[in-house]
């Protein structure tokens, strides 16, 4: 490896009278084994109390502000954020534009050796509007290069602006990209879009077609409501199909068109799928899966082996949700394996702040690669303040989960791992009810983390009697039998912030045991305009299964992934105090019944030092 | 005779129809403000508008920026001019806080929330003017007891609030 843990990673500079974050001393490169016997780096601390004790100020809801009549609470209410802190607030390996607005991904492809991705940007602010295509490169979809905006909203057909699109690749080797543009009069049409030079690899021009838009919402359509049209899929006569989707009723649809050019497209009479009150369908995506490997499918694949994963971003609920089931490629239409959970209704692709997702075949290593647009939750002023909105997820390969056979696997693209740098391991630490304990491993702020609990004796789980009705996460202070248990995350040495990720396990009333998992922000920050709220879901851990996690914690972001990513919650967290060197990471046990032991492996992250492409050098 | 019954019979329908129109569009600025959290306010202040007779809801809710933008623009007049007549120092730091938050309801908030409700992509207009109206009640709140801005931020606070909300029915 050739940085050094102590390199400074990041391109701004701290004014000089702000501490200098504390970094961790050199650390040898090879995984130190720490036995729990040892005790040399961990500190046991039996803090029942400070669990379970609120210590923070009042815990505001989502959303109102706590009754005021002191001028003093003026003070506290927007938060008096330092250059310092903002700068914490980026992200060291997570995809994000230098300064202003950006949200959905658009157009993710893989082309000459590169990977591209291409998003909603406003280049002259840190709020949405005046939309243009920013685009960025990488060899690994970790580091990426900033390019020229792609497109900007310079045609009648997109003067309103350049709004999310998908790009196909054909086989004879031509990319075209759809895009929904804002007309000048308001109206959301559908554009084609194309590179200037195809033996350019950084594909830096784009051309759209004169003869824009090639597609016009139809009668019966809002013109308001017709957006985001997804990537190609050849059918069986050898035509293309794509999907726009849309609202009829408060039912969110997915409206098909076929082409043979891409310039000439045919409304069909029939919806891929619609359900009923829904609302409007956003960012629609539609690909398949293969349930008998892990390797991902190109988008026209169809056949036994296959099962197809239908996708909507719900625009009233700010949620990406996806169901799995069979597409009909004569009929063109797309059933549910559950029709009580179907789009909309049951699997949410990430359970935490995320949106406006999309994935692309990656023909380079034969992968399914997912993107997700994860928004800020404290204020428009702080944005505004700060300069900028807005991250990517780390990519994930969606694959199949045949062990359940009822959802899809998301888990962070390998490549991520080259980020690694030095490891703490942990092995066999008990971790007893009512208790946390502080691992001692440096900087807490850039991390890989990988977690398996074991419940110990489970003869717990027998004699637990009486039904523990859990339906949706609740904070981590709600102390039950069997949890919750599981990491404290960006958390201060007096708990005072603290982000609790973890598993909650209840009893249901036929006697099976269902599992939660959850992220608690209601305490990651004293500042009280920041959004905090529990945000998590349902995920199966099958008999031979221990309770394992990942997280990839990066400064302001928290991606958590459970059982292998079965469930997955993205979460943006702004601590005041809980940063830079008095970051730090716990295990926790809030259960009431059962000790747990937990074993580790926690690797310090590079940043992925993301800048502008060096065209000038070429 | 013919003529005086068909002239009744005109201007009987010019009658019908002059009270029918402005009654089906103050039907949608009734069904649309009685979404809102501030339905009375909703009412009064879009009919004072005469664009909301024919308005469709995203214009409703567009009408209800352009409150949100002329109330604020007022206000930062007017806490110019009171930080111009050297107020205490706890006076000063309530206005001076309140001064920024309407600057950016003026430059970021409310172009976002036009842009949004012009161009159909409903829900930053939802958050947006959702946070005018947080800036506006914590400008309030700063002042402790002794606000000179009760009345334009109480206002601005219900015009934003309804603003997000007619652009929530949209969604």
């Amino acid at each position: 490896m050739q940085n050094s843990p102590s390199h400074t990673n990041a391109p701004y500079t701290l004014l000089p009278e702000d501490p200098s974050p504390a970094r961790p001393p050199a650390s040898s490169r090879r995984p130190v084994k720490v036995f729990a016997a040892t005790a040399a780096s961990v500190v046991f601390l039996t803090s029942l109390v400070m669990l379970i004790v609120n210590q923070s100020p009042e815990t505001p809801t989502e959303s109102d502000h706590p009754p005021r009549s002191d001028p003093s609470v003026r003070d506290r209410l927007s938060y008096n954020w330092t250059n310092a802190m903002f700068a914490w607030q980026r992200t060291a390996f997570h995809f994000q534009p230098e300064k202003n607005w950006m949200n959905d991904p658009d157009g993710p492809l893989y082309y000459m050796g590169w990977y591209h991705l291409f998003y909603q940007y406003n280049p002259d602010s840190a709020v949405w509007g005046n939309i243009t295509w920013g685009h960025a490169v990488s060899k690994d979809l970790i580091h990426w290069l900033y390019l020229p905006l792609a497109m900007v909203p310079d045609r009648w057909f997109d003067a309103g602006g350049v709004w999310t699109g998908s790009a196909t690749l054909l086989p004879d080797g031509r990319i075209v990209i759809l895009y929904t543009g804002d007309t000048d009069e308001s109206i959301q049409v559908q554009n084609l879009a194309y590179p200037a030079n195809l033996s350019d690899p950084l594909l830096i021009e784009w051309v759209k077609y004169p003869d824009n838009p090639v597609i016009v919402p139809p009668a019966g359509i809002n013109p308001e409501e017709f957006r985001d049209p997804t990537t190609a899929w050849m059918g069986p006569d050898g035509t293309w199909r794509i999907l726009v989707g849309s609202k009829v009723d408060g039912s969110g649809i997915a409206l098909i068109y076929q082409t043979s050019n891409f310039t000439a497209f045919e409304a069909q009479p029939g919806l891929l799928h619609a359900v009923n009150g829904t609302g409007m369908w956003e960012c629609v995506d539609f690909y398949p899966v293969s349930t008998n490997s892990s390797n991902g499918l190109e988008t026209s694949v169809v056949g036994p082996g296959v099962k197809h994963v239908l996708k909507a971003s719900l625009d009233d609920l700010k949620k990406d949700y996806y169901a799995i089931g069979t597409y009909d490629p004569v009929s063109d239409t797309w059933t549910p394996d559950d029709p009580e959970a179907d789009v909309g209704m049951g699997l949410q692709v990430d359970y935490g702040r995320y949106y406006a997702s999309k994935t692309f075949f990656d023909q380079n290593t034969g992968r399914r690669i997912l993107w997700g647009w994860i928004n800020e939750t404290d204020t428009d002023y702080d944005d505004l303040a700060k300069g900028w909105a807005s991250v990517q997820t780390i990519p994930r390969v969606v694959t199949f989960d045949n062990k359940t056979g009822s959802n899809i696997l998301e888990w962070p693209v390998e490549e991520v791992e080259s980020l690694r740098l030095n490891s703490t391991e942990f092995d066999d630490i008990l971790v007893e009810a009512g208790s946390a304990v502080l691992l001692d491993i440096g900087m807490a702020t850039q991390l890989d983390i990988s977690v398996e609990f074991e419940i110990e004796g489970s003869d717990a789980l027998e004699a637990l009697e009486e039904p523990e009705a859990i339906i949706e996460c609740a904070t981590a202070q709600n102390r039950t039998t069997l949890g919750p248990f599981g990491l404290l995350v960006l958390a201060d040495k007096s708990l005072s912030e603290l982000t609790p990720i973890y598993f909650h396990i209840a009893k249901s009333t036929n006697g099976s045991l269902t599992t939660l998992f959850c992220a608690d922000e209601t305490r990651s920050s004293k500042a009280l305009e920041v959004f905090k709220k529990v945000y998590g879901g349902p995920v199966a851990v099958l008999d031979d299964e221990k309770f394992t996690m990942r997280l990839l914690v990066d400064h302001s972001i928290i991606e958590s992934f459970a059982q292998g990513g079965r469930t997955v919650i993205t979460s943006r967290i702004y601590p005041t105090e809980a940063i830079y060197g008095a970051a730090k990471l716990f295990l926790f046990n809030n259960a009431t019944g059962v000790n747990v032991t937990a074993s580790l492996e926690i690797w310090q992250m590079n940043s992925a030092f993301i800048r502008p492409f060096p065209l000038e050098e070429m | 005779m013919k003529t005086p019954m068909l002239l009744t019979l005109l201007s009987f329908t010019q009658l019908l129809l002059i009270t029918i129109l402005p009654i089906a569009s103050a039907d949608l600025v009734d069904d649309t403000c009685k979404k809102t959290p501030y339905a009375d306010f909703c009412i009064s202040a879009l009919r004072s508008d005469p664009r909301s007779s024919t308005a469709d809801t995203p214009k409703l809710g567009l009408i209800m920026v352009d409150k949100v933008d002329t109330s604020a623009k007022s206000t930062l007049t007017k806490i110019n001019d009171l930080l111009g007549k050297s107020p205490d120092p706890g006076m000063k730091k309530a206005l001076t806080f309140c001064k920024e938050s309407y600057k950016i309801v003026i430059s970021a908030l409310v172009p976002s929330s036009r842009e949004s409700l012009s161009k159909g992509d409903y829900k930053f207009a939802v958050d947006y003017m959702k946070g005018a109206a947080r800036e506006a009640s914590d400008c309030e709140v700063g002042f402790g007891r002794k606000s000179p801005l009760s009345d334009l931020n109480d206002y601005e606070n219900k015009a934003a609030s309804v603003a997000s909300a007619i652009a929530s029915t949209l969604l």
